[in-house]
């Protein structure tokens, strides 16, 4: 079984915005997957980012730390991520380490694309 | 009169501590009183040995010198060797005997010492002792044994409070782990099945004990398949052979013998003071383990029905304390050990984490502020806030090279079955 699942893609909903699906978890081990995805997608300069954690397990301090991380540099680059999808369990972590203020977190990808709409 | 004074403690992460007190003249009488210390070392059953001197007035250069080969010749295991109270003179000699004898052997100051020592200290253990109220045992059939901790004389140690278990060395035998005991004893009710010649076996961390008896079949051969009532909620369940069988209403375990009579093989409603269950175990320091050690807890604690909201805090909280040893103590080493031991009450779940690596950690270092984390992004010290709020207790302590971190999740309702 594989321990994590990093697919990307771009929205159906808005081309210009990319989507990624984390399967899986994300702990101190499989954070490394998602980081390289993060440093390509800034490589291509894909700024707006969907992150559809609807078949993510479980995260650590570790996995969010990956978003902590690039983060700044996405918005610097008047882009955003924009968290979709979030089970109840995950919610929970982001919120308890204040997370939830740091990132936008919304129940579809249609709201996230909205949300880049509105940006704009 | 020549005296040595053997304790044999256990502290809370039930690492064994030998302390030995010399009295009087250290010479070779009293040195060879130190066998039984060194065979217990060699047999494993303690990690930590102190010598304190405080109360040795004199002692001979052979004497000495005698001690100094005894220690030089431990195995590497014991890797933990500490003398306490020694005079200005005795340090001295030592050095002067062996100059390198400080690099193997620390020094502790009493502060030292009175953290080691556990609040029980208990006369060097010897054996079990067991006694059965009838010699007539019958399958299946309740009788009483009485279990006692004795010293090398078979004296009773009433301070001594080990954690049992019991084995037979034929068919079945209920209960198998038995709870803390008490000024020394243990008395209760166990069946077992036997049948025939049977040898009774009991044994914790320091010492065993074995009785054999002749176990008597009673009753007439039943038939199967035959139905039986469940010990545990009484429902009836088919069974087709004597095996040991799980009902198929509540999942209790249990065993039936050839005349029919059921043996339950859990250990029945929890006492209050003993453990419900205790797991130990190691792993290597690499967090390709993490997710596996996670699994295992959550596994766990669903056996255990604790709700699902703590056992997601358990896991985490788990899953960042290992994750920092690995970081901090080991600096990513994935080649050393980390130790986990966890202790199941009735009321909560206590998880110690221990590992050989630096000392990483302090109670005394506060909590991170969220925001400052946050706003100036930073990853590191998160894990703590994290255990620090999931679980009820969390404490550090470093012991010589051993980083023990111990945190404690009391349980809210468990969820009915």
């Amino acid at each position: 079984m594989k321990k994590i699942n990093v697919k990307v893609h771009s929205s159906e909903i808005n081309p210009e915005c990319t989507v990624v699906d984390v399967e899986g978890f994300l702990d101190a081990y499989t954070v490394a997957e998602l980081e390289e995805t993060f440093n390509n997608l800034i490589k291509e300069k894909k700024f707006k980012l969907i992150i559809n954690l609807a078949k993510l397990d479980y995260i650590s301090s570790a996995g969010l730390g990956t978003f902590m991380g690039v983060i700044d540099e996405i918005r610097d680059n008047n882009g955003d991520i924009v968290l979709t999808n979030l089970s109840p369990k995950i919610y929970k972590v982001f919120d308890l380490l204040g997370f939830s203020e740091l990132f936008q977190i919304v129940e579809t990808e249609t709201a996230a694309v909205a949300k880049f709409a509105e940006a704009n | 009169m020549n005296k040595l004074i053997i304790k044999s403690c256990q502290t809370k992460t039930c690492t064994k501590v030998l302390l030995v007190h010399m009295e009087n003249t250290l010479d070779e009488t009293l040195v060879s009183q130190l066998d039984p210390v060194w065979t217990l070392l060699m047999k494993n059953q303690a990690r930590h040995l102190i010598l304190d001197f405080q109360t040795m007035e004199h002692y001979t250069p052979f004497g000495l010198g005698l001690l100094i080969g005894l220690i030089n010749s431990l195995p590497l295991h014991i890797s933990d060797l500490w003398v306490a109270h020694c005079s200005q003179k005795l340090k001295q000699d030592l050095q002067k005997y062996d100059p390198k004898f400080f690099n193997k052997v620390h020094e502790t100051s009493d502060e030292d010492l009175v953290g080691l020592l556990p609040l029980k200290i208990h006369s060097l253990v010897d054996h079990f002792t067991l006694l059965l109220n009838s010699s007539d045992v019958i399958s299946g059939q309740p009788f009483t044994l009485r279990i006692e901790a004795k010293d090398q004389y078979d004296s009773l140690l009433p301070e001594y409070t080990g954690i049992p278990h019991l084995m037979a060395s034929r068919g079945m035998i209920s209960p198998t782990l038995l709870p803390q005991m008490q000024n020394g004893v243990w008395e209760g009710k166990v069946i077992v099945s036997g049948p025939g010649l049977v040898t009774l076996r009991v044994w914790d961390d320091l010492i065993e004990g074995q009785h054999a008896m002749t176990v008597r079949e009673e009753g007439e051969k039943i038939s199967f398949p035959f139905s039986i009532q469940c010990p545990g909620c009484g429902k009836s369940n088919v069974v087709s052979k004597a095996d040991v069988t799980r009902c198929v209403t509540c999942n209790y375990i249990y065993f039936v013998d050839l005349r029919g009579h059921v043996i339950p093989l859990k250990p029945g409603l929890p006492q209050a003071d003993g453990f419900l269950r205790q797991l130990n175990f190691k792993i290597p320091s690499d967090i390709n383990y993490l997710n596996l050690v996670r699994n295992f807890i959550v596994g766990i604690a669903r056996e255990e029905k604790i709700n699902e909201e703590q056992i997601s805090q358990i896991e985490m909280a788990l899953d960042e304390a290992l994750a920092n040893v690995v970081e901090h103590a080991y600096a990513y080493d994935s080649f050393q050990d980390v130790e986990i031991n966890i202790r199941l009450h009735p009321e909560d779940m206590e998880i110690i984490i221990t590992d050989q690596g630096r000392a990483f950690n302090s109670d005394k270092t506060p909590l991170p502020n969220l925001k400052e984390h946050i706003e100036q992004r930073r990853v590191g010290g998160l894990g703590r806030y994290l255990m620090k709020t999931l679980m009820d207790e969390v404490e550090y302590r470093r012991l010589h090279h051993t980083n023990e971190l111990r945190m404690l999740k009391r349980f809210s309702s468990r969820s009915e079955s």
